[in-house]
């Protein structure tokens, strides 16, 4: 009587498959929103946590491009291509980046702050150390401009974590290049004292030539002084040329530092803001994540539930059956529709019945 | 006056089909396939509004001993019923009793503690079938009493499953199919549809 055709079946699909989607959704509200709830309120209450309890404290510095000592890569470096294409910026941000992976690093910046009683008293100095690092973080801002932040829980310490890795920076620029310096110069030194004792072994054996000798001297002997007087001269030049050596040598780190300066510029100093900053990214992150997270599980719930739910709410849901006629359909009363017909058919308002007069 | 704005209008379009059926199907059984499926309440509706379309006599049977609504409904659970009449100690014509609907007349369970032999049911129903344009027969669910079910088919011209709306499960109802599968297919009834859902389908 009754028969739906595939047609049928598919234009109400559309709308059917929605209609049980939403059907189950509002069958099991209480069931969503309380799976809404457990991970959305917690995410938002963390998310404001972070928000009110974040100290964000940064600097920005103008940087050029830094000293050979400090570029990461060898001479046969493959990655040495790819960081002489980088910019200042990203160079000094990604070497920053790197010093934080170190614990000395780490260490020897807690070491100028607040935090070194705790870190002290701390029980896993690893994880100590892990949290510190991940609360710092290096921006390229520009091709020249870098961004050094922290993000502390507390007041004050982020600028104290900031200017502290800051210094500790430049103290490991100073060590490395005072380092190479020195390297530089006792090797310079070394090869000084040695031509300066062979001057003077040259010299010796001049004067000793000369005195020796009277004057006029026969050819042969005047050829042995003056190939004498030439070793002296050579000794003389190389001990002039090492002197120059060693005096650029200490004009060249003088150089240097100076030219730090310019490298190396902390435009805006990090400032310990007393209200919360900064947390805005993080909270907004976590926001995020616990209502997309809690969405995207309820929403499962539905799915599965709907999936799983073979009750039949329509004409399609009986389609199921092939060859099984479907004789008719009953609509949904308002009321109670047994109720309802039983009292048409047995209500003694209506005509007394027989069967109550049989039965009194 | 709208087509349904009584009660046994929501049964009008099935009664006015069985009326206008090719078949001769002049005794039909309602059933579920398990209790709540509303056949009880589909069985008296459809009993109404049958005696309303075609204005002759129609008897209801209420042959669902498990769950007597009908009976209990028309508070002749304490009269001689069915059970009496397939014992043979009443006589089926007297054991029927008339209803407020002038069309429509029951004939209750009689409710007893023990099953009557079903031996006689092919008679009585003959014998009904004289006095009565329609039989109408409420049945215990198919899942619970599939014997009694099978029983009653072989000596009815239509049996009914009736299909709850939202709450029939298909699992249960494939069942039901299953058990009936070897003597009998019934046609399905939904009950209690979405009329939303209805005129979606209508539109489509």
């Amino acid at each position: 009587m009754v028969r739906t055709n595939a047609k049928q079946r598919g234009a109400f699909g559309m709308d059917g498959a929605l209609q049980r989607y939403i059907q189950t959704a509002k069958r099991l509200w209480l069931l969503v929103a309380l799976t809404v709830a457990l991970i959305a309120v917690p995410g938002l209450f963390a998310a404001y946590d972070v928000s009110t309890t974040t100290f964000e404290s940064d600097a920005t510095v103008w940087v050029e491009r830094a000293g050979q000592q400090y570029q990461t890569g060898e001479a046969d470096d493959p990655n040495q291509f790819v960081f002489g294409r980088m910019s200042p910026g990203a160079e000094q941000a990604e070497l920053f980046s790197q010093l934080v992976q170190t614990n000395s690093f780490i260490i020897e910046v807690i070491g100028q702050t607040s935090l070194q009683p705790a870190y002290e008293a701390a029980a896993e100095k690893d994880r100590f150390r892990g949290e510190v690092r991940s609360r710092f973080r290096g921006q390229a801002l520009g091709t020249n401009l870098v961004r050094l932040s922290y993000q502390a829980r507390e007041p004050g310490i982020a600028a104290e974590m900031v200017t502290a890795a800051l210094a500790a920076r430049e103290g490991r620029v100073k060590n490395a290049r005072l380092a190479a310096t020195t390297t530089a110069t006792a090797f310079y030194q070394r090869e000084f004292e040695i031509a300066q004792r062979q001057a003077l072994v040259a010299q010796t054996a001049l004067e000793e030539f000369t005195r020796s000798r009277a004057t006029p001297l026969p050819a042969n002997l005047e050829y042995q002084q003056n190939q004498l007087r030439l070793a002296v001269d050579v000794a003389q030049v190389r001990l002039n040329d090492l002197r120059t050596r060693l005096d650029r040598g200490t004009v060249s780190t003088a150089l240097l530092d100076m030219a730090e300066s310019v490298q190396f510029q902390v435009i805006d100093r990090p400032q310990a803001d007393p209200f919360p900053t900064g947390g805005t990214r993080g909270a907004s992150l976590i926001a995020a994540v616990a209502l997309v997270g809690a969405l995207a599980l309820a929403t499962c719930l539905v799915v599965v539930a709907t999936v799983l739910d073979d009750r039949i709410r329509d004409l399609v849901g009986l389609s199921r059956f092939r060859d099984v006629e479907v004789f008719g359909v009953v609509e949904k009363a308002t009321g109670t529709a047994r109720d309802a017909t039983a009292q048409t058919l047995f209500d003694p308002s209506n005509e007394p019945s027989a069967m109550r007069r049989r039965t009194a | 006056m709208s087509e349904r704005s009584s009660p046994t209008g929501l049964f009008d379009t099935i009664a006015a089909r069985i009326n206008a059926s090719p078949e001769a199907l002049r005794s039909l059984a309602f059933t579920g396939a398990v209790t709540g499926e509303g056949a009880s309440t589909v069985a008296l509706g459809t009993a109404a509004a049958l005696g309303d379309v075609h204005s002759g006599p129609v008897l209801i049977i209420d042959a669902n001993w498990i769950d007597h609504t009908v009976t209990d409904g028309a508070g002749a659970r304490d009269a001689p019923g069915l059970t009496a009449c397939l014992r043979g100690t009443v006589q089926a014509k007297a054991a029927v009793i008339p209803t407020a609907h002038r069309n429509v007349s029951l004939l209750p369970a009689g409710v007893e503690n023990d099953r009557p032999p079903l031996g006689e049911l092919p008679s009585m129903l003959a014998s009904l079938e004289r006095d009565f344009r329609y039989v109408v027969v409420d049945l215990p669910p198919v899942l619970t009493a599939t014997a009694l079910v099978i029983s009653w088919n072989a000596v009815l011209a239509r049996l009914f499953l009736v299909v709850r709306a939202d709450s029939g499960r298909a699992r249960l109802v494939r069942s039901a199919l299953a058990a009936l599968a070897p003597v009998t297919t019934p046609a399905l009834i939904l009950n209690a549809a979405d009329p939303q859902a209805g005129r979606l389908v209508a539109r489509a």
